[in-house]
């Protein structure tokens, strides 16, 4: 018996062609075998090289690259448009009473008419205070106190008005004092209130030989705020 | 591959790109809109609601003052018990008493007079006002006829309010001096 040489009939790998994970490579063998008959050796041959173009199997973990990615259905489309709509709608919108860009929008123009509400009556009473007194002999100075509290375009009809105090109060020593007994809200805006005022206004003169005699006056003032300052634009009597 | 399959691939991927986008912006925006929604029922609504309740409260007392203030000075003293049924309804139960108390002291100081008296309401304001009181200030003038004569009449007066079971009742009322 002669011993054959063995030859591998496995083929040379192509740089960077991975190996295949079922490939086992068999070691070259030492031991004899006994030879082959020429049909079995083509068909090896031929088996070779069908593994050779076969794709390498597939990995049991995918990598990234290789994950499809699905895209979004034309009514998961519409869906979520419909969805975002409707939500915009309810936050925006008045659909809910109390939500929304108009409320709170109202809320803020609320906000403002409270706050005026609360500070134009104070504003008035000492308006009211400084307007409706004087004193026969301290009559000019009276006078500009009291246009300090008034916007301009009020200040000139009262200035008209009070040329009849300068004319009459220095004959009888005319001398008035206002007191307000209380103050309330009639119509509020923003930046303009009217305000109801009781004032008792006492007058003591010498037509009245001395005596004060007390008037109990129904006002209304109407307030306007410029520059964050109530001012009277108004004055009427009740 | 086919030169068909090549050119179908770059179209097919930009498309991809942009439903997933738009599904994306689309579920922010949803999203973001619940969210505001969701807080502006606790904040905003809370707010609104107060502030609706307390104009609608405002012009029930101010017209509850003006009615009690109308009709206590539109009287005929040869029926005052009509005055008072009409006025009754509008006060407290507390303030009922004392105010028949009033009204049957008036009839006995006038009712040899002749007196009738007309009222008219002038001005009206809120001097104050909460959830279940208020303060109104009334305007009025009433002119009154009687044997001795016809006589105008002025009221500055104030008169205070309280919400019991959902309704704006007179609680009191007194001229300002």
């Amino acid at each position: 018996m002669t011993q054959t040489p063995t030859t591998s009939t496995r083929r040379r790998r192509i740089a960077g062609e991975r190996r295949p994970a079922t490939e086992q490579v068999a070691p070259p063998t030492k031991k004899p075998s006994a030879p082959k008959r020429p049909a079995e050796k083509v068909e090896k041959v031929e088996k070779a090289e069908r593994a050779r173009r076969a794709p390498a199997p597939a990995r049991t973990e995918p990598t990234p690259e290789a994950t499809p990615k699905r895209p979004v259905g034309r009514w998961q489309l519409t869906v979520l448009a419909l969805v975002a709509a409707v939500a915009v709608t309810l936050a925006a919108g008045p659909i809910i009473p109390g939500v929304g860009i108009a409320a709170i929008r109202q809320n803020s123009e609320h906000d403002a008419v409270a706050a005026a509400s609360r500070t134009a009556p104070a504003a008035a009473e000492r308006a009211a205070a400084a307007i409706l007194a004087y004193d026969y002999e301290t009559l000019e100075a009276d006078r500009d106190n009291a246009a300090r509290f008034m916007t301009s375009d009020y200040r000139k009809e009262y200035l008209d008005t009070f040329g009849l105090v300068l004319d009459n109060a220095p004959e009888v020593k005319a001398v008035v004092e206002a007191q307000v007994r209380a103050s309330g809200v009639i119509h509020a805006d923003a930046d303009r209130v009217d305000v109801l005022l009781f004032v008792n206004q006492t007058t003591t003169s010498t037509a009245n030989e001395g005596e004060p005699q007390t008037a109990l006056n129904r006002v209304r003032m109407t307030m306007e705020q410029q520059n964050g300052t109530w001012l009277v634009d108004g004055i009427t009597s009740y | 591959m086919s030169v068909l399959g090549t050119a179908r691939l770059p179209r097919r991927q930009g498309s991809l790109e942009f439903s997933r986008g738009a599904a994306a912006t689309l579920a922010v925006v949803a999203v973001v809109a619940l969210v505001a929604l969701v807080v502006q029922l606790f904040t905003v609504r809370p707010d609104y609601t107060a502030a609706e309740d307390l104009d609608a409260n405002r012009g029930e007392v101010v017209r509850t003052a003006e009615q009690f203030t109308l009709l206590v000075n539109t009287f005929d003293a040869k029926n005052i018990d009509a005055m008072k049924s009409s006025v009754t309804p509008l006060l407290t139960t507390k303030f009922q008493d004392s105010f028949e108390k009033t009204a049957d002291e008036l009839l006995t100081q006038v009712s040899s007079l002749n007196l009738t008296s007309k009222g008219e309401v002038l001005q009206s304001a809120v001097a104050s006002q909460d959830t279940d009181s208020a303060q109104v200030l009334v305007v009025a003038d009433a002119r009154a006829e009687s044997d001795l004569g016809t006589r105008a009449r002025h009221f500055r007066w104030q008169v205070d309010l309280v919400k019991v079971d959902g309704q704006w009742l007179v609680d009191n009322f007194s001229p300002v001096a």
